[in-house]
């Protein structure tokens, strides 16, 4: 797939929906060649740096054992209600430390999205991108924050803190593999960003420039995908061998370490708070295992064993640091469960309804919006379909959502055109 | 397979009359949420249950179960009716703060001890006409996963996902040992029969086995068999689900699975059966064909096999085995998709009731059934 992204003829000129067919028939994780954002978004969110933090719990957030209890219904599995810092809010059980701090966020229980893949990889898709996936691929929200809000410079603009196997993927479409996740799979540094000590730094430093002119003169001819994606991936590379201890989580106080806790998660969110401190604009944690059909209770017990304390610990630090006023926290899962228990004490997925957290960047925080009934079998208040959320989370960093992105001559709207944010959850 | 197609199977019936494979569905207790733990009290007047509700259920089995409606004689259904328990026979008792997990009995059928999913421990007169609890025990952080009653009804033992071993005065509930050095959470206690011993067994298949009354660890058992750590997932699957010792205490046996398919899906039932004396596994007992299952409930029965109750989505299951061959003997495939939990051998030996996911007990007889009389027949 050749194209001239600079050129605007109407020969070169592709359908959106021509372009996006292409994509997908197109080298599987390199996309294609970014292009400028639309002028007027740009000036937008000049103004002031904001920054994105995306906790995504992955597989599957039971809503009954979190933000959304129903305690001694049908449904409503084993553990107990308890009072959070709003009242007459209550969260479950599990989650004594995020109680403590629920006027920092707020809850969203009436999730919902229609024809939703029966897939974790297609149903995460749509809550992070807004769209069903069946009209992608769009990019993710993290590369969206990369490509609207990065200003550039030596870090990377979204770094994603992943469980361990979890490579890189194809997140950021149309926006070009620049804006593509740096993936730490297991929370662990990039690899292979020493280098080797075959070279000096000075050799090291003219190879580079070598290898930059030979690339802008082979580019000025022949840009691709692929040029892109390799010169980009050169370039990273080259940024991360100067910001290696950006990621050592060690460096952080030791007292810190202990607050967050030892084990993975623990470590992925003080690496979050650390990267966010030094000016990264989004960066995503991952946490895994919820996709809980068999032991649900056990497995909830487990996950958010671990979640909750890192996680209130994490909102309490960008308080404290004042920098919830320019970040925007969102707690994502890509579908609720099941309120039936099933046989093996698990539950299934259930797109139906499920349940998100949003704080920082002026939303509304202290608040529950939407209701599910009472035994949490269907949404009984104020429904949000995870287009509208998306919309509200671009209007959350000061991106207009009805603008576009500019991509091959054509201009694609940023987020699902016919939705429009949460006017309850903006300040 | 269903209950009409049983495994060839080779078993001798004992004195008893007992027969493993005359095993049918005689009766169901019905109520509206999951079954997780059953007892019949020693006199086998009443079953008392604990479910997916905040309640302990307690059924009358003098009441007799009718089959209402009467079976329509234009039908043939596919399985014959069953008679089920009527509504007045169930009295629900109220004391827990979540569902009730374990039920065990005192040897003389005076009192029961229940535990729950948010650390709660009961002690219930077992025979008044509606049990109010005696009293009530703060007795872990997190669920209680099985409590136990010492052999003399002196001691109570309680086992949590606090990773604690708890035993208790039956008295008053005041504690009496506080048993350290599990690493995850521990779902099964149980004391040997001479009392001596109170065996613990957690999630990743150790079992300690604590002298009693002075507490100390006096070995450690490996049921390793029955956990899997899923490397692909990162979690632990598993568990020593039901556990049981045999009458004179000479045979331990220890329900789970092994393996996983899938995340966090059970592997293959199994029941492993150990020496006491030596601590060695004897057996590791097996259905004739794996299905992915769990088995949840085990009981020696006193004339010498083993049975198990378990299943997964796919189904629920009877298991018998000897002990002289690891591959049972027969299965019993229940007629509903539902696995069974907990499972009980009523005072007589000669029937099981075995709590199901569906919001049912279901008593099992294991004895022929009755062929009707010519008088019968002809009428």
């Amino acid at each position: 797939m050749n194209f001239d992204p600079a050129c605007n003829s109407t020969a070169h000129l592709v359908s959106r929906r021509t372009m996006l067919h292409n994509m997908l028939a197109g080298a599987a994780g390199i996309g294609v060649v970014s292009q400028l954002v639309h002028p007027a978004i740009a000036k937008e969110v000049e103004a002031k740096k904001k920054q994105v933090l995306i906790l995504l719990l992955n597989g599957g957030l039971s809503q009954f054992e979190s933000f959304d209890p129903k305690p001694n219904t049908d449904t409503g599995g084993p553990f107990r209600a308890i009072p959070t810092a709003v009242p007459g809010t209550h969260f479950c059980e599990l989650m004594p430390h995020t109680a403590k701090i629920a006027d920092k966020f707020a809850v969203v229980r009436s999730m919902y999205a229609e024809k939703v893949p029966g897939s974790h990889g297609g149903a995460r898709e749509y809550v992070v991108t807004g769209r069903p996936p069946q009209q992608g691929p769009y990019p993710w929200f993290g590369p969206v924050c990369s490509k609207l809000l990065d200003k550039g410079g030596e870090l990377p603009g979204n770094i994603h803190i992943a469980p361990s196997r979890w490579g890189p993927r194809p997140d950021s479409a149309f926006l070009g593999p620049r804006h593509a996740s740096l993936v730490l799979s297991g929370g662990r540094p990039p690899l292979n960003v020493d280098r080797p000590e075959l070279f000096s730094k000075e050799s090291d430093d003219i190879r580079y420039r070598l290898r930059q002119i030979n690339d802008l003169r082979f580019s000025q001819r022949r840009r691709t995908a692929y040029t892109e994606a390799y010169q980009s991936s050169y370039d990273q590379a080259a940024r991360l061998i100067h910001q290696k201890e950006l990621f050592d989580v060690t460096k952080e106080p030791q007292q810190d370490q202990l607050r967050y806790g030892t084990h993975d998660c623990g470590r992925h969110c003080l690496l979050a708070r650390r990267l966010l401190e030094k000016g990264v604009t989004c960066v995503q944690v991952t946490h895994n295992n919820y996709d809980s059909h068999m032991e649900n209770f056990n497995f909830h017990l487990e996950q958010l064993g671990e979640f909750d304390r890192p996680f209130a610990t994490l909102m309490r630090d960008l308080d404290e640091r004042g920098m919830l006023d320019h970040t925007l926290v969102m707690l994502i899962t890509e579908f609720g469960r099941t309120p039936q228990i099933q046989p093996d004490n698990g539950r299934d997925h259930w797109p139906p309804n499920w349940s998100v957290v949003v704080g920082g960047c002026g939303i509304q925080t202290g608040g529950v919006l939407g209701a599910t009934n009472a035994n949490g079998t269907e949404i009984a208040d104020r429904p949000v379909h995870c287009a509208e959320i998306f919309h509200t989370y671009l209007k959350a960093i000061g991106v207009d959502p009805k603008g576009t992105h500019r991509v091959g001559g054509n201009d694609v709207p940023i987020a699902a055109p016919e939705r429009s944010a949460v006017k309850e959850l903006l300040a | 397979m269903s209950e009409e197609e049983k495994t060839q199977a080779k078993y001798i019936p004992k004195p008893s009359g007992v027969d493993p494979l005359a095993t049918r569905l005689v009766s169901e207790l019905k109520h509206d949420r999951g079954i997780l733990a059953c007892n019949y009290d020693p006199t086998g007047r009443y079953l008392y249950a604990g479910a997916r509700d905040y309640l302990l259920h307690r059924w009358d089995l003098s009441i007799e179960a009718v089959i209402d409606p009467p079976p329509d004689p234009k039908k043939k259904p596919r399985f014959p009716p069953v008679p089920v328990a009527p509504a007045e026979s169930r009295i629900e008792l109220a004391g827990h703060k979540s569902w009730v997990s374990s039920i065990a009995f005192f040897a003389d059928g005076q009192k029961l001890v229940t535990g729950d999913f948010v650390g709660g421990v009961i002690v219930w007169p077992a025979m008044d006409e509606t049990p109010k609890p005696l009293f009530s025990i703060e007795a872990h952080t997190g669920s209680v996963r099985q409590v136990a009653v010492s052999p003399d009804g002196k001691l109570l033992a309680s086992v949590g996902n606090d990773h604690a071993v708890r035993v208790w005065s039956a008295e008053d509930g005041s504690k009496v040992l506080d048993l350290s050095g599990h690493e995850c959470h521990v779902y099964n206690t149980a004391f040997h029969p001479d009392g001596k011993a109170l065996i613990s067994a957690d999630l990743k298949g150790n079992i300690k086995h604590w002298e009693i009354p002075s507490g100390k660890l006096v070995r450690k058992i490996d049921a390793g068999l029955l956990h899997t750590y899923s490397v692909k997932y990162t979690v632990d699957v598993g568990g020593i689900r039901g556990m049981s010792f045999n009458a004179d205490g000479s045979q331990l046996a220890c329900a789970g699975s092994t393996g996983e398919k899938g995340i966090a899906h059970s592997g293959n039932a199994r029941v492993l059966l150990f020496d006491w004396a030596s601590g060695k596994l004897l057996k590791e007992l097996k259905p004739e064909k794996d299905e992915i299952t769990t088995a949840w409930g085990v009981q020696f029965h006193p004339d010498g096999f083993i049975v198990a109750s378990g299943g997964s989505r796919t189904g629920g299951f009877l298991w018998f085995w000897t002990p002289d061959n690891d591959v049972a003997f027969h299965m019993l495939k229940f007629r509903q998709r539902a696995p069974g939990f907990d499972l009980d051998l009523s005072p007589d030996k000669k029937q099981l009731a075995v709590a199901n996911h569906d919001g049912a007990v279901r008593i099992y007889e294991m004895l022929p059934e009755a062929k009707p009389n010519a008088e019968e027949a002809a009428s």
